[in-house]
């Protein structure tokens, strides 16, 4: 029983697992400054769901050293929060010259 | 500011001669007569209503209470470079009565670009010296005090009565060592950043936290591969000093979390929100 269950629980995560990666979620992507070089200014990206905005700065090819702000629906954020459908996520640039 | 004496003094002076408004001439004769500073006369000739004709085209927008706040104020620039030159030029026109500035560079050939006070002429002079020589041209009611010390570790008497402090360092590490001594200090700080056609301003209320959070994920600044060029400079400069003078006169003071990004070459101005 507690195997059948075990099993069961396996089953399903590897089903939800499955899923994430074929049902994918729009959000619309803000790029800022020099994060524009090569890229683009503004994009409706698809990923898939419950991506983290770490999956997408890496889906762009955004390294650590070249972000310094991350927004997502104009709050601050960090790499490990997950996105949403339909969520606006804006990048930016670290500056420090004066 | 003044003794009963002086202030009898000085309204006798005035009012014999019949001023509409006083000159920066007449304001000096004013003071070495009756013995009080340039700023004592200017202040006092503004509750007399004798306005100094070097404030005529701000009284519109600040009023006569705004300028006499500002003459009352002490404000510290940190940093006396590319925003710090553009800074300390409006701070000392638009007539902020003390001035603490801090840097410990001299100038030199890069600085030529963009900051106010770098000239072909004064390269290997003190910036401190160099802002006090500028004072002195444009507004001499000013005090001004000059320091070369590191800000986290400028004295208490110096840095002490502070009303706003203005970031225009450039580098990470010593705006948080600044932001951090403001946050001890209970003083509001005005943050201000530049590099290539991008800038970004923001008011740090003490204790926030808020330049921990804009710089949390910082890793190489873009001014490295950009530059500093002129015009960007200037914009966040100007965008500060109205933040600082704002406070200073007491009218609404940002509390929230935001910050201004600005990029020249898009005309993009976004303002950001931080939790």
């Amino acid at each position: 029983m507690k195997m059948a269950r075990q099993a069961n629980r396996n089953w399903l995560s590897l089903v939800s697992h499955r899923l994430t990666k074929v049902i994918r979620m729009v959000l619309e992507v803000r790029l800022f400054a020099t994060l524009r070089d090569g890229r683009f200014k503004r994009k409706a990206m698809s990923l898939p769901a419950a991506s983290c905005l770490g999956d997408l700065l890496k889906s762009l090819k955004i390294t650590e050293k070249e972000f310094g702000i991350l927004l997502v629906n104009g709050r601050s954020a960090s790499p490990e929060y997950t996105l949403a459908p339909h969520d606006v996520v804006s990048i930016f640039p670290s500056l420090g010259g004066g | 500011m003044l003794t009963q004496k002086e202030r009898e003094l000085l309204g006798k002076i005035l009012s014999k001669q019949k001023l509409q408004g006083l000159t920066p001439k007449q304001a000096e004769e004013v003071a070495q007569q009756a013995k009080v500073s340039l700023k004592a006369v200017e202040y006092f000739a503004l509750e007399k209503g004798y306005l100094p004709r070097r404030y005529h085209c701000n009284i519109g927008t600040l009023g006569v209470c705004g300028q006499r706040k500002l003459l009352e104020k002490k404000v510290i620039i940190s940093g006396l470079g590319g925003l710090g030159g553009y800074v300390l030029e409006q701070l000392g026109r638009v007539g902020v009565g003390r001035i603490v500035g801090v840097d410990p560079d001299v100038f030199e050939e890069t600085n030529l670009n963009r900051q106010l006070l770098a000239e072909e002429g004064n390269l290997g002079n003190k910036k401190i010296d160099e802002a006090e020589k500028r004072l002195g041209k444009i507004n001499r009611a000013v005090e001004f005090v000059g320091s070369a010390t590191p800000i986290d570790k400028l004295p208490q008497e110096v840095f002490g009565g502070a009303n706003v402090v203005f970031d225009c360092l450039d580098n990470v590490a010593d705006r948080m060592r600044l932001a951090k001594r403001c946050s001890t200090e209970d003083v509001p700080l005005v943050h201000g950043a530049v590099a290539g056609w991008y800038g970004q301003v923001a008011v740090v209320c003490p204790g926030s936290g808020l330049l921990e959070k804009i710089y949390q994920h910082h890793g190489r600044s873009i001014e490295q591969d950009l530059g500093t060029p002129p015009f960007t400079a200037t914009v966040a400069a100007g965008l500060m000093v109205a933040a600082g003078v704002q406070i200073l006169i007491g009218n609404s003071f940002a509390k929230e979390m935001k910050m201004l990004f600005f990029d020249l070459s898009e005309n993009e101005w976004e303002t950001i929100a931080f939790k």
